[in-house]
């Protein structure tokens, strides 16, 4: 090669890895144009993963409804710094595989701000990779429907903000009122799967700080319906002479579980967390009793992360009341999701006008926004736990003081357990005073 | 259709070697398959739990016990796995997959050092468990159990195939070997007639003119005996 040749090569060489610069950077801008990081001129997009359908549907369409029922509320009076508020939902059937395909879908297609309102343990666990695989990225996910410990510690609890207290301490805190009132054989039925084994961590950790242990435990398979006998459960838990259960599980099993137990004379306390959907659980004992003749509900207390909504004492209770009745004909998650409901078709959903688990969602709905205008005119997901640090002593409106960072550098904002028990039909406050009725004899 | 009787004694000897031959392949590939894949499987399953116990030591140390049952869970779902429980170091299980409940024959007996237990659970099944230790036991050790009957399935599907087919094979060999002795047979009946027929015309088969020039015709033995039963025949006595 002479030197005009080496010439020539070398201006097309240059020309070329000019245009090829060039093509990249326009590449790199379209993709920037693209890339809005769930942030627009008019809308911010949250993405949810949920049980919409199957055995546990009430959780997910119930926390759906009471976010969307605030979140009507903002947008009607203009949203976020001129922004709506958009959630985009799907349906994860309370499946881990689903799960997955939906997060993967909510951070790859739908490009939402962050990731919100998912529901339960088994599901969450199996996305939590997804934020650290995508940790560039930012994703973070808040106020997850779901008291397990596995977004609370590393090294995941980066990725995570929670609102609700966690397993642990309903658990515990079911345990400590027990064993208070002289009920240290404490059992447990539970979900065999990792919901069901977070809820047994926090039975045991609560039993062992008083130096008991569990004294006996049965377990069903996750998505078993209420119609399914529990009588095989009730038999080895009774084979144990507990003095009272713990039920962690959804609403259907826990009402069969119930169901049984009063049915074959097993007649101790039972407790209940407040992901089994207390309402959808009420509803099912309540159809049940009427069949038998008996009272299913006595004797059952369930912990919740929520204060009572029928406490109108509370600015956020009487919020939520009125938002749900003023937005109860559009809060429903989309008909392409859940299916059409009729509300004469058997099968078909028929929502709540109240509720623990939509209060829950109102509530989160409101910590969001909360962080969300403190963020101001330009959000970003990589500000978002920042921002979330800087809240202290936030009241909702419900006398709660939340409060995120601190010294721990704290990344679960309440720790409140409320217990709860049925009179005259609906779920009701159980004052620390009132366990003493169930001491044993 | 009838065969010479002297061939039906061979025909009766070969389908008896045949059979002892299918017999003996059978016994032989049925000992060898259930040796090797009961073998492999429980290689495999010692392979699995080992797995389990290293993927876990994180979790298992952290007490994150919701984390533990997300990936025992997922064990389970592979085929012959019947049962996954993780003791920790205390020797309490941590973590299961039972419903209702952990089997009372688990229950009395789970805290040897035995890598190899042999299960049998009441209403449930017989079982193989293999155990491996986390972090050389420190931290607890997982259990896994496999399904004896998968494996005695896995057996006796492959045993099978292997019997069909020797089976079929035997099936056509009888026919083919008895389609040949009938082929072989058949020149030797029409010779029978023909020479009963020169012997005694008038009790004899009938035997055609066509027939008869045939088998006179044939160059093989069988024409030759022919040729001189007719040439005895048609000698003056």
């Amino acid at each position: 090669m002479d030197c005009c040749q080496w010439g020539k090569g070398l201006v097309a060489a240059t020309l070329l890895a000019a245009a090829l610069a060039t093509l990249t950077g326009a590449a790199t801008a379209a993709g920037q144009a693209t890339e809005t990081g769930g942030v627009t001129d008019t809308e911010i997009r949250l993405g949810m993963s949920a049980a919409l359908t199957g055995n546990a549907r009430g959780l997910g369409i119930e926390l759906y409804r009471g976010t969307m029922a605030y979140l009507e509320s903002v947008n009607a009076a203009g949203g976020v710094n001129g922004r709506r508020i958009v959630l985009k939902a799907y349906d994860d059937r309370y499946e881990p595989e689903p799960a997955i395909r939906n997060t993967v879908r909510l951070m790859k297609d739908d490009d939402v701000f962050a990731l919100f309102d998912y529901v339960g343990t088994p599901t969450m666990n199996r996305t939590l990779p997804l934020l650290r695989k995508y940790r560039s990225r930012h994703f973070m996910l808040l106020f997850p429907f779901t008291g397990a410990n596995t977004n609370r510690i590393p090294p995941y609890n980066e990725f995570s903000l929670n609102m609700r207290a966690s397993y642990a301490e309903e658990t515990g805190s079911l345990v400590d009122h027990f064993v208070a009132i002289g009920r240290t054989r404490i059992a447990v039925f539970y979900q065999g799967d990792s919901y069901g084994r977070a809820g047994w961590a926090g039975v045991r950790a609560g039993l062992a700080r008083h130096g008991l242990t569990i004294a006996g435990e049965a377990t069903y398979r996750r998505g078993t319906p209420f119609s399914e006998s529990y009588d095989p459960q009730v038999a080895i838990l009774q084979e144990a002479s507990p003095d009272a259960i713990i039920c962690i599980g959804a609403y259907g099993a826990c009402a069969g579980f119930i169901r049984d137990s009063r049915a074959r004379g097993l007649d101790v306390p039972i407790g209940t967390i407040s992901f089994v959907g207390s309402e959808a659980m009420l509803d099912l004992l309540t159809a049940a009793g009427e069949t038998t003749g008996t009272d299913l509900t006595s004797r059952l207390v369930s912990s919740q992360v929520v204060p009572s909504y029928h406490d109108a004492t509370l600015s956020a209770v009487r919020e939520y009341l009125a938002a749900m009745l003023r937005y109860r004909d559009r809060i429903m998650p989309p008909a392409e999701l859940i299916g059409a409901q009729d509300e004469d078709a058997p099968g078909s959903y028929q929502p709540l006008a109240f509720g623990f688990t939509s209060f829950e969602g109102f509530l989160n709905a409101k910590l969001m926004v909360e962080i969300l205008r403190r963020m101001g005119p330009d959000p970003t997901r990589a500000d978002i736990t920042r921002t979330a640090m800087t809240i202290h002593d936030l009241d909702l409106g419900t006398g709660e003081k939340l409060s995120f960072g601190g010294a721990d550098n704290a990344r679960q904002a309440s720790h409140k357990v409320y217990f709860t028990i049925v009179r005259d039909g609906r779920f009701v406050p159980f004052n620390d005073a009132d366990w003493a009725q169930w001491a044993k004899p | 259709m009838t065969i010479a009787k002297f061939y039906q004694k061979t025909l009766f000897g070969m389908f008896a070697i045949m059979g002892i031959i299918v017999v003996a392949i059978s016994a032989i590939y049925t000992y060898t398959a259930d040796r090797e894949l009961t073998g492999d499987f429980v290689a495999n399953s010692k392979t699995i739990a080992r797995s389990l116990a290293n993927s876990t030591v994180d979790v298992i140390v952290n007490q994150n016990y919701s984390a533990l049952q997300t990936v025992i869970d997922q064990y389970v779902a592979i085929s012959g796995i019947a049962y996954v429980f993780v003791v920790d170091a205390d020797g309490t299980i941590v973590a299961h997959t039972f419903v209702p409940g952990i089997p009372k024959e688990i229950l009395a007996d789970y805290k040897s050092d035995r890598q190899v237990y042999d299960r049998d659970l009441k209403g449930l099944g017989a079982y193989t468990e293999v155990t491996a230790d986390v972090l050389a036991g420190e931290a607890g050790r997982v259990h896994i159990g496999m399904d004896k009957g998968y494996v005695a399935l896995r057996v006796q599907t492959a045993i099978g195939k292997q019997v069909y087919l020797l089976s079929i094979l035997f099936v056509f060999s009888v026919l083919i070997s008895y389609a040949l002795m009938f082929q072989v047979s058949r020149p030797l009946n029409q010779l029978i007639a023909y020479a009963r027929h020169k012997v005694a015309p008038q009790e004899g088969a009938a035997a055609g003119s066509d027939r008869e020039e045939h088998l006179l015709e044939r160059v093989d033995e069988v024409g030759e005996v022919a040729r001189l039963i007719s040439a005895l025949a048609d000698k003056p006595s």
